[in-house]
């Protein structure tokens, strides 16, 4: 009863415009320097990510599926109860947040060479003048996180002290592709500017086939 | 903080999702109306509803949520399990923002949830069920991976009674290779 997939779905022009330019530009600093989107996020934005390690996929026994980078600030609420850990994990205004950023490891999204890995809906959030947008992909880990995100807060002791983290010693956790969904609500800020009211990522394990793949169809 | 507002959005979405996957169950007490207005009930009449890339266009006879749930009506049986959710409650809004993955698999016998097959004759069926309980149980495909967004009121209601959800977005973002299931 209802359509086959569509890759791509736009409310109106405005959206599309608003909505195409915003994510271009957005996950090619997300890439290449996050601090310089810190722009877009101010004191009451909201940031946080979930891991789904159940969630459906095509085994292809060349990737990992190692979370290990992102189980300790996962706030699957399915997955946690006190109320410290949900609150903890959600991140609010902007130095928040860009921690929570440096804790995710560095990463490469073929937006450009392979814009059909990739599927946007775009929508009005109905107060505050907003857009919702959401993208659905995958990515490539280029190289661990810029801050180890499961370090305890406990200085590193004379033993402890590792050369190449800032973490407490552990098994090196190896990189992999990924799968994503990734949600924002876009709001207008002063002189045309764009500010992130919340922005929601949520990482599963890579799946190789996807429905909105056209070669697939 | 002592305070989780997001606390009693789980059994929220549990119901939104039970709701989906409701049953016919024919009695004469029962039409298929009351049976369909079940479906998704949560939903706003003026809901924004977007299935896989495709939004539902409310036209002047039937609001988007009627539209949603007569298609919705046509699907096979589904079975949802949420896998993960997380969500914001946008200051000033008295709105959630609510982003949720879930599995969904389907009933594979080829019929929707009225129990209706496109089949005239379908021999096999008759023989198995010569004489035997009519009642077909479902044969269940394997799993498909969701990922949605709801804009849901701050004060809804977790039992899911009463309409809440301002937009739905749902994206398969993964059917099962073996799947003959479209919907």
């Amino acid at each position: 009863p209802f359509p086959p997939q569509q890759s791509m779905f736009f409310q109106d022009d405005d959206a599309r415009n608003l909505a195409t330019n915003f994510i271009a530009n957005y996950i090619k600093l997300w890439d290449s320097n996050r601090a310089e989107l810190m722009i877009l996020y101010q004191n009451e934005s909201q940031f946080s990510m979930q891991v789904d390690s159940s969630h459906p996929y095509l085994i292809d026994n060349s990737n990992s599926t190692d979370f290990g980078y992102y189980l300790t600030n996962s706030r699957n609420l399915t997955r946690v109860s006190s109320v410290k850990a949900r609150m903890d994990k959600l991140a609010i205004g902007q130095e928040q947040i860009y921690k929570s950023f440096q804790k995710l490891p560095k990463t490469r999204h073929a937006l450009f060479d392979k814009p059909d890995l990739f599927s946007m809906e775009t929508y009005k959030f109905p107060s505050l003048n907003g857009i919702m947008i959401t993208l659905h992909g995958s990515f490539e880990e280029t190289a661990q996180p810029e801050v180890d995100p499961n370090t305890s807060s406990t200085p590193s002791g004379p033993r402890g002290g590792s050369r190449y983290h800032s973490a407490p010693k552990h098994k090196k956790i190896p990189l992999s592709k990924k799968s994503f969904d990734r949600t924002f609500v876009v709001i207008p800020g002063p002189n045309g500017s764009m500010i992130v009211a919340s922005d929601s990522l949520m990482v599963r394990p890579y799946t190789t086939k996807f429905p909105w793949d056209a070669r697939a169809a | 903080m002592n305070q989780d507002p997001t606390q009693k959005i789980e059994p929220f979405l549990k119901n939104f999702l039970a709701s989906l996957d409701t049953q016919y169950t024919p009695t004469p007490a029962s039409t298929i109306e009351q049976y369909a207005l079940q479906l998704g009930s949560p939903l706003k009449r003026t809901s924004s509803i977007i299935v896989n890339g495709n939004p539902i266009i409310p036209s002047m006879q039937e609001d988007s949520k009627l539209q949603f749930q007569k298609k919705w009506l046509l699907t096979p049986l589904s079975f949802h399990q949420l896998t993960s959710f997380d969500a914001h409650l946008i200051p000033g809004t008295g709105l959630f923002v609510v982003h949720f993955a879930a599995k969904v698999k389907f009933d594979q016998l080829g019929k929707n949830r009225l129990g209706e097959s496109a089949d005239l004759v379908h021999a096999q069926e008759s023989i198995v069920n010569n004489g035997l309980n009519k009642a077909q149980r479902s044969v269940w495909g394997s799993w498909f991976g969701v990922d949605c967004n709801l804009i849901i009121d701050e004060n809804f209601n977790e039992s899911g009674l009463g309409e809440f959800i301002n937009s739905l977005d749902y994206r398969f973002t993964y059917i099962p290779q073996d799947s003959i299931i479209k919907i």
